[in-house]
C-alpha cells in the first residue's frame, strides 16, 4: 500500500481523538451507569423484600394490637356494667364507650351484644355493626372509602367464666396500621388496602390486598448519588481536560502545524517562479520545539531559496549554454530548432512571409587545418559579428555547428532576403581576415529558401529547401548566393547534405549503415607484419557512402567522439560474431578530435580484453598531436601500455614536425599519399621526402607507404627502407577481411609481375 | 343494689382480739385509693384485720375509680346495702367486732349507714370518721342546686335521661340519671350533723385543720354537736406533705378509744 494513502491529517486525528475520548468516557459513564442500576435494583430488591416483610409484620402487629384492643374491652368492667344496666346504654356506646383513653383512638366504634347475640343498641337505626350475631366472625368492611375491621368476641365473667354477652369492635384499620407502627421500608403514605374477602382469613386478605410503595435503601440512593455527583465531576473533568488538550493541541501545535502546512501547500503549489513567499505570515508559535521547527523550516527556506536562486541562475547559464553558442553568443543548433518550431507554429496558416538563410563557409577545414583552431575561432566570430551587423532587428541569426549559419527572417520577401544576404556577403568579403593571418580568401555559400505561412508543405521543409539551395551554392562556378527554385533538389549532389547527415545520425544513434571495408598493409619483410587498416562506409537506401562525405559531415556536425564511438562499438561487435578473424593486426582510425576525450579512453580500456586475440593498432592524424601535445602523449602511452600500437596517419599532410614525431608514443609512421608522391618528384621536395623517410626509419619506426598504385612507386618506397606499403597496387579496401599472412611485399611484386 | 353484682374488698386478715376494721373510700374511689390503701397497709401492719372494699356503684367487680364522665347511675343509699354484706361477710368470717372508718363522704357514707341502718346484728364498736364531707361544695351550690331542679324535673316528668351536672368536683360533667344525681347532690350539711347527732355507734373524728372540701369549721361544729374530734393540724384532706403519719396516730388513738369504750361497756 502506498505510504501516503496511509497518512492521516492531523485535525482528523485529533477529532478521532476526541472522539475516542468522548466515546470512552461515555462507555465508562454508560458502565457505572449500568453498574449504579443494577446496585439500584438490587438495593430495591432488597428494599422491597424488606417492605414486604415490613408488611407483614405491620399487619399482624395491626392485627395482634386490635385483638389486644378487644381484650382491654373485654376488662373494661363498664362494659359488663352496660350489659347488666343497659338503661344507658345509648349513651354509653355513643360519648363514652370510645371517649376513654382505655381504648386506642383508632377504636372507633364499639357495640355490644347480650346472651343472645342481640344489639344492645335499639334505636340506632344507622348502625354498621350487625343488629344481631350468630357467630364471632371477625370481618373487613370499606366504609366511605376507609377499611374498618369489625372484630366481635364472647365477653365472659372474668372469674366465673360466665358468658355475659359479646362485644363487637370497629377499627379504623388505616389508622391503627398507621398509628401502631413505624416503617422503615415502606413508604407510608402509598399504604392501601384492597380487600379480597375471598380470602379466608383476616391476615391473609390484608396482606393480599396491600399496595404500597417501598422506600429504596437511603444509602443505596446516596452511594447512586454519590456516584452520580463523582461520575458527573469526572465526566465534567475529562471534558474540560480534553477541551484543554484539544485547545492545546489545537493552538499550540495543530493550528501552528496546519499553517504550516498550508504554507507549504502555497509554496509548493505556486506557479510564480518568484519562490518568495512571506515566512512571517506562518505565524507566531509558543512552544520551543514548534519554534525549532519553524526556525529550521524557515532556515530550510532560506537555504532553499538561495538554493533555488542559484539553480535559476544555473538553469538559466544551462539555458544560455545550450541555445547558446560559447564562440559566437549566437544562438546555436538547439535554439534554431526550437524557435523553429515555435516560429511554424506562429506562421503556419498565416499570409506570413518566413524565409531561411544558411551560410557555410567553404574549405574552412582546411583553414583550420591550416592555421590552427584558434585561428578557425576567430573567423567563425568575425563572420558571426559581420552577420548580425547586417541583420534587421527582427532578424535572428544562429550558429548550427561548425562553420554553418542559419538566419530566420519573418515577413521577408524574397527580394529583400536576397538584398540582405547579399550584405552580408558583402561584409564577409570586406571584412580583413588578414589580421589573422590568413591569406586565402573566406568564402561563404549562402542558400536561401522562402515561403508563405499558408504553404504548409514549404514551409515545413524550408530549412531542407535552403540546405538544397547552399550546397547548390557550394557547387563548382556557383555563384555564392542561391535561392531555393522548385526542381533543385532532382540536381545531382543536391540531396547530398541531408542524406549524409542521416547517415550519420543514424550510425551514431542507431548503430545501423555502418559497414567497414578492410584495406590491407603490406609488410616489406614479414608476413606477419602484415595488418589491414578498416575503412568505413556508411550505407542506406541510396547506396554507400564513402568517407569522403561522410568525414565533412562528421567535422562540420562535431560528431568526431559519437561518430569514432559508434564505430569501436561496431568493430567489438564484429569482434564478437568473429566475423573479424582471431589474431587478425588492424588499425582503426581515430580522430584527432576524440583521442583526448575521457569517453573513448574508457571504450579502448573495454576493448582490452580484445587484445589478447587481436593486435590492433590506433591511427591518429597529426593534428591530434598539434593541438594537444602533451595530454595525447600521455593518453597514447596508457594506451601502448595496454598493448595497443599507435600509427601517425597522413604524416606529411599537415603541420609535420619532427618535434612531434620525436615525442609521441607511435609505433608506426604513415607517409600521407603527397609525401608519397614526391618521392616520385625532381625537385627539392623529392630529397626532403626521401631524408625525412629515411631518418623516420632510422628513428625505429614502421613506415607505411600510402597511396601505392604503380611498380614504380613500390620500387621506390621499397627502395628507400618503407617497412609497410599500402595502396591499390597491393590490395583495394574490400568488405571481406582478407590479411595476407603467407607473403610479403616482395612475393606479392613477383605474383603481379608474373 | 343489684344483687347480681360482686363487690371487691381488700381483705388482711389480722389478730383474733383485735376489732376488724372496715374502711370506706371516697366518692367514686376505690379501696385502691392512696390514702385508703396507706391507712389499710398501716392497720394491719398493727395487727388488725382490715376490711376495704370498693363500693360497686352499679359496676360488676369495679376495680376503678369511677370518672365524672362515666354514667352514674348508682344512689348514694345503695352502699348501705354493700356495707350490711361486707359486714355480714366479716361477721361470718369470725369478726364479731367491728369498727367502721370512712374517708371524706366514705365518712358521711358511714355516719349515714349508722345513723339509717342499724339493723345488723353485728357489734359495730364505733366509727372513726375522716374529714366527713357532702358532695355540696360552697362554690358550686348554685349551679348544683339549679341541677338538683332539672333533675327534679326530669324525675317527676318519669324522664330517667342522663344529664350533665355539676357535684363536687365533677362541674358540668356529671353524667349521671336524675335519681342518681338527686341522691348525692341533695345530701346538705344538716344532714351531715344529723347523721352524726342520729348516728347508733360511737363516732370520732379526725378533722384536718386544713382540708378545704369539708365544710368549714367543721372540727368545731363537731364539738359543738358532742363529737369527740381529733385534729390534725395543717393537714389537708388526704393528708399529704407529711401529715399521714399524724392521720395513722389519730386513727390508732381513736380504736384505742372505742375499744376501750366498748370494753368499758
Amino acid at each position: 500500500m502506498n505510504r501516503k494513502s496511509l497518512l492521516i491529517p492531523g485535525n482528523l486525528l485529533l477529532i478521532t481523538y476526541l472522539f475516542i475520548s468522548i466515546s470512552l468516557v461515555g462507555i465508562v459513564s454508560y458502565w457505572m451507569l449500568d453498574n449504579m442500576d443494577t446496585i439500584h435494583q438490587a438495593a430495591d430488591k432488597s428494599s422491597q423484600e424488606a417492605a414486604s416483610q415490613e408488611i407483614q409484620q405491620a399487619i399482624n402487629k395491626t392485627v395482634l394490637s386490635i385483638k389486644e384492643q378487644m381484650f382491654k374491652l373485654k376488662n373494661w368492667n363498664e362494659v359488663y356494667q352496660q350489659l347488666s344496666d343497659p338503661v344507658y346504654y345509648d349513651y354509653w356506646r355513643s360519648n363514652r364507650s370510645v371517649a376513654t383513653d382505655i381504648l386506642s383512638n383508632y377504636v372507633k366504634a364499639i357495640e355490644l351484644y347480650d346472651l343472645d347475640g342481640s344489639s344492645l343498641n335499639q334505636d340506632d337505626s344507622n348502625n354498621e355493626f350487625p343488629d344481631q350475631i350468630s357467630s364471632e366472625t371477625d370481618v373487613l368492611r370499606v366504609l366511605n372509602n376507609r377499611l374498618f375491621y369489625f372484630q366481635f368476641m364472647p365477653l365472659h365473667d372474668l372469674q366465673k367464666n360466665e358468658l355475659k354477652g359479646y362485644a363487637g369492635m370497629r377499627i379504623d384499620f388505616a389508622e391503627a396500621f398507621m398509628a401502631l407502627n413505624s416503617f422503615r421500608y415502606v413508604d407510608a403514605g402509598s399504604v392501601e388496602f384492597h380487600i379480597n374477602s375471598n380470602l379466608k382469613t383476616i391476615e391473609a386478605q390484608l396482606m393480599n390486598g396491600v399496595q404500597y410503595n417501598f422506600i429504596p435503601v437511603p444509602m443505596a440512593n446516596e452511594l447512586e448519588q454519590v456516584m452520580l455527583a463523582t461520575l458527573f465531576r469526572i465526566v465534567l473533568l475529562l471534558i474540560v481536560l480534553g477541551v484543554i488538550a484539544y485547545l492545546i493541541v489545537f493552538y499550540l501545535f495543530q493550528k501552528p502545524l496546519y499553517r504550516l502546512t498550508r504554507y507549504i501547500d502555497n509554496f509548493s503549489t505556486s506557479n510564480d517562479s518568484n519562490i518568495q513567499i512571506d515566512i512571517n505570515t506562518l505565524g507566531s508559535v509558543f512552544v520551543k520545539e514548534m519554534d525549532i521547527l519553524f526556525n529550521s523550516f524557515k532556515n530550510y527556506q532560506y537555504d532553499l531559496e538561495n538554493m533555488y536562486s542559484n539553480l535559476n541562475k544555473k538553469n538559466i547559464e544551462l539555458w544560455r549554454l545550450t541555445h547558446y553558442d560559447s564562440l559566437t553568443s549566437v544562438p546555436n543548433r538547439r535554439a534554431y530548432e526550437e524557435e523553429w518550431k515555435q516560429l511554424i507554429g506562429l506562421v503556419q496558416g498565416q499570409s506570413i512571409s518566413l524565409s531561411v538563410m544558411l551560410f557555410d563557409c567553404d574549405h574552412f577545414k582546411a583553414i583550420n587545418d591550416t592555421y590552427g583552431h584558434a585561428t578557425g575561432d576567430s573567423v567563425i566570430r568575425a563572420v558571426s559579428s559581420c552577420l548580425q551587423s547586417c541583420l534587421r532587428k527582427n532578424d535572428r541569426l544562429y550558429r548550427l555547428g561548425g562553420n554553418e549559419f542559419a538566419i530566420h527572417m519573418i515577413n521577408t520577401e524574397p527580394d529583400e532576403a536576397l538584398k540582405i544576404a547579399k550584405a552580408c556577403q558583402q561584409c564577409i568579403n570586406e571584412y580583413p581576415f588578414k589580421s589573422f593571418k590568413i591569406k586565402e580568401p573566406i568564402r561563404f555559400s549562402i542558400g536561401l529558401a522562402h515561403a508563405l505561412g499558408t504553404q504548409f508543405e514549404l514551409l515545413t521543409n524550408l530549412h531542407k529547401l535552403a540546405d538544397i539551395a547552399m550546397y547548390h551554392a557550394k557547387g563548382p562556378g556557383s555563384d555564392k548566393i542561391i535561392f531555393y527554385k522548385a526542381g533543385m533538389e532532382t540536381g545531382a549532389g543536391s540531396i547530398i547534405s541531408s542524406r549524409y547527415l542521416h547517415a550519420v545520425y543514424d550510425a551514431i544513434e542507431n548503430g545501423r549503415g555502418i559497414l567497414l571495408h578492410y584495406q590491407p598493409v603490406i609488410s616489406f619483410s614479414s608476413p606477419r607484419e602484415n595488418f589491414c587498416e578498416v575503412l568505413t562506409r556508411l550505407e542506406d537506401d541510396q547506396g554507400l557512402i564513402m568517407p569522403s562525405h561522410i568525414f565533412p559531415v562528421v567535422n562540420a556536425e562535431g560528431l568526431d567522439l559519437e561518430f569514432d564511438l559508434a564505430i569501436l562499438k561496431y568493430i567489438k561487435s564484429q569482434f564478437d560474431k568473429h566475423i573479424i578473424p582471431e589474431n587478425c593486426r588492424i588499425s582503426i582510425n581515430i580522430s584527432g578530435a576524440s583521442i583526448t576525450q575521457p569517453v573513448l579512453f574508457d571504450y579502448l580500456n573495454i576493448l582490452c580484453p580484445y587484445l589478447t586475440r587481436y593486435r590492433i593498432i590506433l591511427e591518429i592524424t597529426e593534428t591530434a598531436l598539434i593541438t594537444e601535445l602533451h595530454k595525447t602523449t600521455e593518453i597514447l602511452n596508457e594506451l601502448r601500455n595496454k598493448g595497443y600500437q599507435v600509427a601517425l596517419d597522413d604524416f606529411g599532410s599537415g603541420y609535420s614536425s619532427f618535434r612531434y614525431l620525436a615525442s609521441m608514443p607511435v609505433d608506426i609512421v604513415k607517409f600521407d599519399y603527397l609525401m608519397v608522391q614526391a618521392l616520385d618528384s625532381n625537385d627539392t621536395q623529392r630529397q626532403i621526402a626521401m631524408d625525412v623517410a629515411r631518418m623516420i626509419i632510422s628513428a625505429g619506426y614502421d613506415l607505411v607507404a600510402e597511396g601505392i598504385e604503380d611498380e614504380f612507386m613500390l620500387d621506390k618506397v621499397r627502395m628507400l627502407g618503407f617497412t609497410h606499403a599500402q595502396g591499390f597496387l597491393l590490395a583495394h579496401p574490400s568488405s571481406e577481411i582478407s590479411i595476407p599472412e603467407t607473403y610479403t611485399i616482395n612475393q606479392r611484386a613477383e605474383e603481379l609481375t608474373v | 343494689m343489684d344483687s347480681k353484682l360482686v363487690g371487691l374488698a381488700d381483705y388482711r386478715p389480722g389478730d383474733a382480739d383485735k376489732p376488724a376494721l372496715l374502711i370506706l373510700h371516697g366518692f367514686l374511689q376505690t379501696h385502691n385509693f392512696g390514702i385508703i390503701k396507706s391507712l389499710t397497709d398501716e392497720l394491719a401492719d398493727n395487727g388488725y384485720t382490715v376490711l376495704a372494699p370498693t363500693l360497686t356503684l352499679g359496676i360488676d367487680k369495679r376495680a376503678r375509680s369511677f370518672t365524672c364522665d362515666m354514667i352514674q347511675s348508682h344512689k348514694f343509699d345503695d352502699q348501705y346495702a354493700e356495707l350490711d354484706s361486707w359486714i355480714n361477710w366479716l361477721k361470718n368470717n369470725g369478726h364479731s367486732e367491728i369498727i367502721l372508718i370512712g374517708h371524706s363522704t366514705g365518712g358521711l357514707g358511714v355516719l349515714a349507714y349508722s345513723a339509717l341502718r342499724n339493723t345488723l346484728s353485728v357489734s359495730i364498736m364505733g366509727l372513726i370518721v375522716i374529714n366527713p364531707t357532702i358532695l355540696v361544695t360552697k362554690s358550686e351550690r348554685d349551679k348544683i342546686n339549679k341541677n338538683l331542679v332539672v333533675a327534679r324535673e326530669l324525675l317527676a316528668k318519669n324522664k330517667n335521661e342522663l344529664g350533665e351536672f355539676t357535684l363536687a368536683y365533677c362541674v358540668d360533667n356529671y353524667i349521671s340519671s336524675p335519681g342518681s344525681y338527686i341522691s348525692y347532690a341533695s345530701i346538705t350539711e344538716n344532714d351531715l350533723f344529723s347523721y352524726f347527732s342520729n348516728a347508733n355507734h360511737p363516732v370520732i373524728n379526725i378533722v384536718a385543720s386544713d382540708d378545704k372540701l369539708i365544710p368549714e369549721n367543721m372540727g368545731n361544729k363537731l364539738r359543738k354537736k358532742g363529737g369527740n374530734v381529733i385534729d390534725i393540724d395543717g393537714a389537708n384532706h388526704f393528708f399529704t406533705n407529711g401529715h399521714e403519719f399524724e392521720l395513722f396516730d389519730a386513727v390508732n388513738k381513736a380504736i384505742l378509744i372505742l375499744n376501750k369504750k366498748q370494753s368499758d361497756v
